[in-house]
């Protein structure tokens, strides 16, 4: 048997196997891999971290176990930008009912992270409400925009006084009146629900997304067409996030020798936003590495494979 | 690491290689873990439509509330109760007398939804169409946009307002993709002339491309999932849980 009927002949459980071994091993070695964001992403990170602090975000968390790969890592990128800037925000979610827990799940773990780094942990009701799940993206969507006052009910949390009070009881609410009244509206998910955003709230607030590798090629368009003002897709997002939070983002224009690994962002002049303090790498730099590994197995098997099909195809001719 | 937890972390790790396991071949514990997780999905969705959703938002407001030590009580507003019927018309569909009545609640929400088609049309679609017309003449010859970080704001703003022949370039390759790719749907009549067979063509290219580079979007969102379950196994498990 030649090499090229060997190769061809290749069962597609041992690339399976091949495939976990390659993801695992590369998942150890702690290298730092050079990264240039998006510019997209760059968008996103400056958008929040320019919202004024007196203005809560919306924060609508779509995501479950089923993306954990890409989407958490990007939730808990968000959660340490606003929670280190102080950011008061509302939790809600639409696309799956099992949305809310795994956004509370991330929040508890990063809240140990701040207790262990003797910061304070984010408090429900103090520092942010968790409205839950709301079915229905479109329903809820429209009736955001109609009264987000009614849209989210009288839903109530248990603050730290172990009180359930109504989230419209908290003072850095009052003037929340309408979807208008807050910085920006992210959504983070593995679904359209984004559309459905676009579609009810266009225009209304700033819309932020962070999304799948899956439906984020789809979204580019939304953010050339200015509907979202910043986008984060997949892992490569979530790197460029990390990327950012490690080594800060400055303006094309701010005369200033750009530090090593700093992130230049052509859309923002003059701009000066400074590392965050903490942990910052996290789930993208550990897995970036693995990503790439797999990458190059896949375009190694695609070769591969090709160069066996044309050398069939010329041992046919000649036969 | 408490014991509990370590139970969690196990049945998580369980249920990924049975998950897995189909990828060896079609097996029983492939479809027990399967099973598992469809009841466990469809369990926790109906648990959390009740908890999340309808006690706080209908049945605690049409019930009231008896005030405790101190404080007043709510009244209940029964009128609520009326949602639960139109709610359950919609189940009339599945009976061959009654299935009329499902079309009462249905053609409400298709009365709304479109009602709502035109705003969320421009909504949706509008700034797109205006994102793509682009300028393809350019107001500077030079290829490329000079570097702006010494520049003053002035002098930069006029350079960031001009169109370079490279932007100029990627604009004209941008509306030739846009009308090759719309000539490509064109079913309703024959394309005779070498122009439009050549933009169909062309069309059909560029798709490829297009579907291409999402394909490649599509492999790294799958990878990043295999890459977490690795990652869940080898180092949430057995690096920090079991082995710590």
């Amino acid at each position: 048997m030649s090499l090229a009927q060997r190769l061809s002949s290749i069962n597609s459980q041992f690339l399976y196997l091949a495939l976990i071994v390659v993801t695992t091993i590369f998942l150890f070695p702690q290298i730092k891999i050079p990264n240039k964001p998006d510019q997209a992403a760059i968008d996103l990170y400056v958008a929040v971290s320019q919202i004024p602090a007196d203005k809560p975000l919306l924060i609508q968390s779509d995501w479950t176990n089923s993306s954990r790969g890409e989407s958490s890592g990007q939730f808990e990128a968000l959660m340490r930008i606003l929670m280190r800037r102080g950011q008061k925000f509302v939790l809600y979610s639409v696309g799956d009912p099992q949305a809310p827990q795994v956004a509370r799940n991330v929040i508890a773990i990063i809240n140990k992270e701040r207790v262990d780094a003797g910061q304070q942990p984010y408090l429900p009701l103090r520092d942010y409400v968790d409205v839950g799940f709301l079915p229905n993206a479109e329903g809820v969507g429209q009736a955001m925009k109609a009264n987000i006052r009614r849209a989210f009910g009288d839903k109530t949390n248990r603050g730290a006084d172990g009180q359930e009070r109504t989230i419209w009881s908290t003072p850095w609410l009052a003037q929340s009146k309408s979807v208008k009244d807050f910085g920006m509206l992210i959504n983070i998910t593995a679904s359209s629900t984004i559309d459905v955003l676009i579609e009810r709230l266009g225009g209304e607030v700033p819309l932020g997304l962070l999304c799948t590798g899956v439906i984020g090629p789809q979204m580019i368009p939304f953010y050339n067409g200015k509907q979202l003002v910043g986008l984060s897709i997949g892992l490569k997002g979530v790197y460029d996030l990390e990327w950012m939070m490690e080594h800060g983002v400055r303006g094309a224009q701010t005369r200033e020798v750009a530090g090593p690994d700093e992130v230049v962002s052509a859309n923002h002049p003059d701009i000066k936003i400074p590392k965050l303090e903490g942990k910052n790498l996290d789930r993208g730099s550990k897995y970036y590495l693995s990503l790439h590994a797999a990458l190059a197995l896949m375009i190694i098997c695609v070769i591969l494979g090709n160069l066996t099909l044309i050398g069939a195809r010329l041992k046919g001719r000649k036969a | 690491m408490d014991g509990y937890t370590k139970l969690k972390l196990a049945a998580g790790v369980l249920a990924t290689v049975g998950l897995y396991s189909v990828l060896y071949r079609e097996n029983k514990f492939y479809r027990f873990v399967e099973h598992v997780f469809l009841g466990l999905a469809a369990g926790f969705t109906v648990f959390a439509v009740w908890a999340e959703t309808l006690k706080v938002q209908w049945w605690d407001k049409m019930t009231g509330s008896q005030g405790e030590a101190g404080s007043p009580g709510t009244p209940g507003f029964w009128a609520y109760i009326l949602l639960l019927p139109i709610g359950l018309m919609g189940y009339m569909v599945f009976s061959k007398k009654h299935n009329w009545m499902s079309r009462i609640p249905i053609g409400v929400i298709l009365g709304f939804w479109s009602g709502q088609q035109i705003q969320i049309f421009w909504n949706k679609w509008g700034p797109q169409l205006n994102d793509s017309m682009k300028p393809i003449i350019p107001t500077n010859w030079s290829l490329f946009r000079p570097d702006m970080s010494q520049m003053t704001p002035e002098a930069a703003a006029v350079v960031q307002n001009d169109i370079y022949l490279s932007q100029a370039i990627n604009n004209l390759i941008f509306t030739f993709t846009i009308l090759a790719v719309l000539s490509y749907f064109f079913f309703s009549f024959d394309l005779k002339s070498k122009f439009m067979q050549t933009m169909n063509k062309s069309g059909r290219w560029l798709l490829m491309v297009g579907l291409g580079a999402i394909f490649g979007s599509t492999v790294m969102a799958r990878f990043a999932l295999v890459i977490d379950r690795m990652f869940f196994i080898f180092v949430e498990f057995l690096q920090r849980a079991l082995f710590a």
